[in-house]
C-alpha cells in the first residue's frame, strides 16, 4: 500500500493495484468462457436432434420389442439373425448348374458338419466351378489381400504381419501343406476354419471362396497352377520365392 | 569425503551393469540342435501347439517325460512311441499304445500327420522342447511412450510470451506519458488533470467492440459447432487399440470392418471376427501388456469362451451365471495381471451380452452416406476420411464430417473414370476425355453437388 500511496502522489499511475486485479479477473473469466465446450467424451449438441437422430431403429440400436423379459437371453439389436435354413439372396449361381459337385459347395454349410469325416468327404463331394482368369485371380487376390495375407503372408509362407510381431503363433506355409489337401478340402477349411484358423463363411460367399482358393494355388504353385513344377520334386524346392 | 562417496557409487553402478546381463542370462547359449529344431517347430507344430499352454493340442513342455512314463508298450520305450505319433499318430493308436488311445480324442479335430519328418527332425524338435523358449526376438507392441502430436508446452510458451508483450507495452506506454509529462512540466505548461483510463473515450468504445466481436465470434462458431462431433472420443467398452491392430500388426480395415466394401454401412465386427485371432491370442502372455488378458477376457464373456479349455461352452446363454463369473474370476485371477475388482466386476457385467460399442462417427438421419460407393465405386482409403486411424491408440473422430468438408472434397476429387466398370455410362465425359477436351472428372461433375444425392 505504501508504494502505492507513493505513486498516486506523483499522479503517474492511472489505476491502482485492487483494479488491477480487478479486470485481470474479468479477462480470465472470458479467456474460460472461450475455451468452454472441448470436452471430447460427449458428442456435443444438435440443432434439431428430430432430424439428426433416426426415428426409426438402425442397424445397431437396441430394439425394447426384442430383449424384452417376455423374451428373455434375445439380445435386444434391431438387425436380427436369418432364421436357420435361410437362403440369402444372390447366394446360388445366376445360371443353372449341371454339376452336382458345384452345386454342392453353394450350400455347402446345410448339409455338411464341421468334423473330420465331412473333411475328408469334401474332397471328392466339391469342386471349384471357376476357370482360372484373370478376373477370378483379382478378385481372389483382393480377398486373400484383406482376409489372408495377415497371417498367411504375401506369398503363403506362412509369414504374414501377425505372425511377424509374433503376437500369434507360427502359421504353416502353403508349399509345406497345399501338396496334401484337395481344393474341395481348402474350401471346408476356409467354411469352418480348421485348428487354429477361424470360419470366413461369415463374410466369403460361396463364389469368392473358390475365387480366394485359385489364387491361393497360384501363389503356392499346385493345382492347376502346378503346370510346369515337377510334381516329383519336394514341395519345398518347388518354391524358390522368400 | 564427497570424492570418496561418490567413487563409491560409482563402482556399485559399474559392478551392477557388469553383473546385471549374467543374472538376466541364466539359460545356456542353444545348440545347434535346439536352434535347428526351433525353426522345424515353428513351422509344423506351433500352429496348434504352444509350449507352456492349451492351445489347439496340448502344451508340449514336459511331453517328453509324459511319454516315457506312461507310454511304454510292447517292449519299445514311450519316446520311441511319441517320435511315431509325430510322424502319424494313428500308428501307434492301431498298435495299441494305451497312452497313445487315451490322447487321441484330446480335441474334435485330429492331429496333421508329418511322414516327411526325419528321426533327425525329430530329435531336434526334441531337444527344443525340452530346452524350451528361445528368448524373445521381436517387439510386439509400443516400446516407448507415445509422443503426441502437439507439445502443450509450446502452447504454454507462446501464452507466456503474449503477457510478457503485454507487459511490456504497457510499461512503455507508462514511460512515455512520465516523458510527455517532464516535457511539458519544463516548458511551464499546465498540466491537465490525469484521467483513469478506464474513464477513457477511446479506451470504453475498443473494449466494447472487441466484447462484440467475442460474442459474435463465440455465438457463430458455437452455432456452427452444433451438431459436430470433430474430435470426439467416446470411452469405449473394451479398450481396444487400433494403433496396436491396424498398425503394428497391419490388419487390412476390411478384415474386422467388411460390410464396408459392400454396403451402405461399415459394420462393427461381431466377436467371431475377434474370435478368428484371439481364440489363439488370449493375453496371458506378458508381453500382451497390462490391459491384454482383461479386455480379451470380455470378448470371451461376451461370446461363450472358456479360455482354460479353448473350447465354446455349450449351450451358453443356459448356463449358471455363477458357474461362468467363477471361471472367469479363476482366469483373471492371475498375478501378473493385478485386475482389481471393478475390472473383473466389468469383464463379469459382460457376461452373455452383446459388446455395446459407442457409435462415433455419426452422419445426421437428414445426410444419405453410402459406404461401399466410396470404397469400391470410388476407390477412396480409408483414411481419407477417417484419418491416422493406424495411429490412433483409442480411436476419435478425425474429419469435421460438415457439409462444407464434404463438397469441397467433391470439388476437387478426380473420379477414377477409366479403371473403374462403375462409370462406363457417362458415355459423353468418355469420348470428351479421348478427344483431350476434358483432362478430369471431378465428382462435381457427375453430379456429386446435386442436393438430391445426399438430402431427400
Amino acid at each position: 500500500m505504501k508504494t502505492n500511496n507513493k505513486l498516486k502522489d506523483n499522479h503517474l499511475v492511472d489505476m491502482n493495484i485492487h483494479q488491477f486485479v480487478k479486470y485481470s479477473l474479468v479477462g480470465a473469466l472470458l479467456l474460460a468462457l472461450a475455451s468452454c465446450g472441448s470436452d471430447n467424451r460427449t458428442p456435443g449438441r444438435t440443432f434439431v436432434p428430430d432430424m439428426a437422430y433416426s426415428r426409426a431403429y438402425e442397424t445397431y440400436t437396441k430394439n425394447p420389442t426384442f430383449g424384452s423379459d417376455s423374451l428373455a437371453k434375445v439380445d435386444s439389436f434391431e438387425a436380427r439373425k436369418p432364421v436357420t435354413g435361410t437362403i440369402a439372396r444372390g447366394i446360388l449361381p445366376e445360371q443353372l448348374v449341371e454339376d452336382e459337385k458345384v452345386l454342392a459347395s453353394y450350400l455347402y454349410k446345410s448339409y455338411s458338419e464341421n468334423t473330420d469325416s465331412s473333411y475328408n468327404a469334401a474332397t471328392n463331394n466339391l469342386k471349384n466351378p471357376f476357370k482360372p482368369e484373370k478376373d477370378v485371380l483379382d478378385r481372389g487376390k483382393y480377398i486373400y489381400t484383406i482376409h489372408c495375407l495377415v497371417c498367411h503372408g504375401e506369398k503363403g509362407m506362412g509369414d504374414g504381419s501377425i505372425v511377424q510381431t509374433e503376437a500369434y503363433p507360427p502359421v504353416p506355409s502353403y508349399a509345406d501343406r497345399l501338396p496334401t489337401i484337395s481344393e474341395g478340402q481348402m474350401f471346408h477349411s476356409i467354411t469352418y476354419g480348421k485348428n487354429l484358423m477361424g470360419s470366413y463363411s461369415y463374410v466369403l460367399s460361396a463364389e469368392d471362396r473358390w475365387k480366394v482358393i485359385y489364387y491361393i494355388q497360384q501363389i503356392a504353385k499346385t493345382g492347376p497352377f502346378a503346370a510346369g513344377v515337377s510334381a516329383a520334386a519336394p514341395a519345398d524346392t518347388t518354391v524358390t520365392n522368400n | 569425503m564427497n570424492v570418496t562417496r561418490y567413487s563409491y557409487l560409482s563402482f556399485l553402478l559399474l559392478f551392477a551393469l557388469m553383473v546385471a546381463p549374467g543374472l538376466v542370462r541364466a539359460q545356456d547359449a542353444p545348440s545347434e540342435q535346439v536352434l535347428a529344431g526351433e525353426k522345424l517347430y515353428k513351422s509344423n507344430c506351433a500352429s496348434c501347439h504352444k509350449l507352456n499352454a492349451k492351445l489347439i493340442g496340448p502344451a508340449l513342455e514336459g511331453v517328453e517325460s509324459r511319454w516315457a512314463e506312461q507310454a511304454d508298450h510292447d517292449g519299445i520305450s514311450g519316446r520311441e512311441w511319441l517320435k511315431r505319433w509325430i510322424k502319424n499318430w494313428q500308428d501307434p493308436v492301431n498298435a495299441g499304445n494305451p497312452y497313445a488311445v487315451s490322447m487321441q480324442n484330446y480335441d474334435a479335430s485330429a492331429m496333421t500327420q508329418f511322414p516327411a519328418l526325419q528321426d533327425a527332425d525329430l530329435e531336434n524338435i526334441l531337444a527344443y522342447i525340452a530346452y524350451g523358449p528361445i528368448g524373445s526376438t521381436g517387439p510386439t507392441g509400443p516400446t516407448g511412450p507415445l509422443e503426441t502430436a502437439e507439445n502443450p508446452y509450446t502452447a504454454y510458451m507462446l501464452w507466456g510470451l503474449l503477457i510478457l508483450l503485454v507487459v511490456v507495452a504497457l510499461v512503455l506506454l507508462r514511460v512515455s506519458n512520465l516523458l510527455n509529462r517532464l516535457v511539458l512540466e519544463k516548458a511551464g505548461e499546465e498540466i491537465p488533470a490525469p484521467v483513469p483510463f478506464w474513464k477513457n473515450k477511446k479506451f470504453r468504445a475498443a473494449l466494447t467492440l472487441l466484447i462484440v466481436i467475442y460474442i459474435g465470434n463465440a455465438t457463430v462458431t458455437g452455432a456452427i459447432d452444433l451438431g459436430r462431433q470433430q474430435g470426439y472420443m467416446p470411452e469405449q467398452p473394451i479398450k481396444f487399440s487400433h494403433e496396436l491392430h491396424a498398425g503394428i500388426n497391419k490388419i487390412n480395415c476390411q478384415y474386422c470392418h467388411s460390410s464396408a466394401a459392400e454396403s451402405k454401412h461399415s459394420n462393427i465386427p461381431s466377436t467371431n471376427v475377434c474370435m478368428n485371432c484371439h481364440k489363439g491370442i488370449k493375453g496371458d502372455d506378458p508381453k500382451n501388456g497390462k490391459y491384454g488378458k482383461l479386455e480379451i477376457s470380455k470378448i470371451y464373456a461376451a461370446i461363450g469362451f472358456n479360455p482354460f479349455s479353448g473350447q465354446y461352452f455349450e449351450d451358453y446363454a443356459n448356463q449358471e451365471k455363477s458357474y461362468i463369473d467363477s471361471i472367469f474370476t479363476v482366469w483373471l485371477s492371475d498375478s501378473k495381471v493385478k485386475a482389481t475388482d471393478k475390472d473383473v466386476e466389468a469383464v463379469l457385467a459382460q457376461v452373455n451380452k452383446p459388446i455395446e460399442w459407442t457409435r462415433i462417427h455419426n452422419l445426421p438421419d437428414h445426410v444419405y452416406f453410402n459406404h461401399s460407393q466410396h470404397v469400391t465405386a470410388g476407390g477412396i482409403e480409408c483414411q481419407t476420411c477417417h484419418g491416422p486411424v493406424e495411429t490412433m491408440e483409442e480411436l476419435y473422430q478425425f474429419s469435421p464430417l460438415s457439409m462444407g468438408w464434404c463438397i469441397n472434397c467433391h470439388r476437387e476429387t478426380e473420379v477414377k473414370f477409366n479403371q473403374n466398370p462403375y462409370y462406363e455410362t457417362f458415355q459423353v465425359y468418355h469420348e470428351r476425355m479421348k478427344e483431350g477436351e476434358m483432362k478430369n472428372v471431378t465428382v462435381e461433375k457427375i453430379g456429386g453437388l446435386e442436393c438430391q444425392k445426399c438430402h431427400y
